[in-house]
């Protein structure tokens, strides 16, 4: 069994893949230039060469993982830079959508498999310094639902996990000060344990038979942006 | 093996058209298609891009070619119509020879 993870630095990709590890699954990385990490040792690579390669080479994956939490922060992109920010976010569109459609012509190829875009909440950087993309987020949404209805008939599933931050990822002075603030509104959100959060995904990840296809599930404890 | 264009485009029409892409569930018939039949013009089969990927999904198992680089230029001249579709065929199996 071979998994995929597209930018694998982040905390949660980093702990699911710990976590498939221990569960005897290989995991493949790459990482793409704009999303991902391009200074670290997983050079970026092309996506459409990228799968070419891999479905040339009898690689089949069961899933493939998208990790768009870590490495870039809409709303401080645009402070900075506000052209700069939207082409950024152009290119970074572009990547996800290239990962969406070789993905799913890798997986065609290979009798289905399933594809998992993982984003922060951004409404939780109301309170909290967590990286805020709702540009990013709702353009992905719409993507994944517009092509998962397309390619369900080769038994593709696509979905994204709309992700409250996990504890680890900022330090507990944020997370008080934000309950404090909050109050009685302090059930907006309660930071879950990044192992939690990780077994909830990879459950569903796990799952023999999925129900859920171009969905948006959201991971952590009170009201996510998609409920509201 | 050897295929003969023949037995492409009963391939193509029996097993892709018809039956992979449920062709036949809108009342199509083996009868309804020559080597002329366009593929993609909505005054033909109007297919779109996910059932092209289907159908060439279809032929990379069946004639046992490596991936083919799916882009749109490909998907205008190759899928054309049905004879141009079994050119690329025969053009690819020859390549493997």
């Amino acid at each position: 069994m071979l998994d995929l993870f597209i930018n694998s630095h982040g905390l949660i990709p980093q702990a699911l893949m710990a976590q498939l590890a221990a569960q005897g699954r290989q995991c493949h990385v790459m990482t793409l230039a704009e999303c991902g990490v391009p200074q670290t040792d997983t050079p970026s690579v092309d996506v459409a060469a990228y799968f070419a390669a891999q479905t040339e080479a009898g690689t089949h994956y069961q899933n493939i993982y998208l990790d768009l939490t870590s490495c870039f922060d809409e709303l401080q992109e645009f402070a900075s830079d506000a052209m700069a920010a939207s082409a950024r976010i152009e290119r970074r569109l572009a990547e996800v959508l290239k990962v969406l459609k070789y993905g799913s012509q890798h997986f065609a190829r290979a009798e289905g498999g399933r594809i998992w875009v993982l984003c922060y909440d951004h409404s939780v950087s109301y309170s909290v310094n967590s990286p805020s993309n709702p540009i990013t987020n709702n353009a992905v949404i719409a993507a994944v639902q517009s092509v998962a209805k397309e390619v369900a008939r080769f038994a593709i599933q696509v979905n994204v996990f709309l992700i409250h931050p996990p504890r680890e990822s900022l330090a507990e002075a944020q997370w008080r000060a934000a309950k404090h603030t909050l109050k009685v509104y302090g059930m907006k959100f309660k930071p879950q344990a990044l192992a939690a959060v990780v077994e909830l995904v990879g459950m569903y990840a796990g799952l023999q038979h999925l129900s859920t296809n171009g969905a948006v599930i959201p991971v952590g404890s009170g009201i996510g942006s998609v409920n509201i | 093996m050897n295929y003969s264009r023949a037995d492409i485009f009963n391939f193509l029409v029996n097993t892709i058209f018809l039956d992979r892409l449920e062709l036949a569930d809108d009342g199509y018939s083996a009868a309804d298609f020559s080597e002329e039949t366009q593929i993609l013009a909505d005054e033909g089969l109007g297919l779109d891009s996910v059932d092209v990927l289907d159908l060439l999904v279809g032929i990379e198992k069946k004639f046992q070619f490596k991936p083919i680089e799916i882009n749109s230029n490909f998907i205008d001249e190759v899928c054309a119509s049905i004879g141009s579709l079994i050119d690329m065929v025969q053009s690819r199996m020859q390549m493997a020879a």
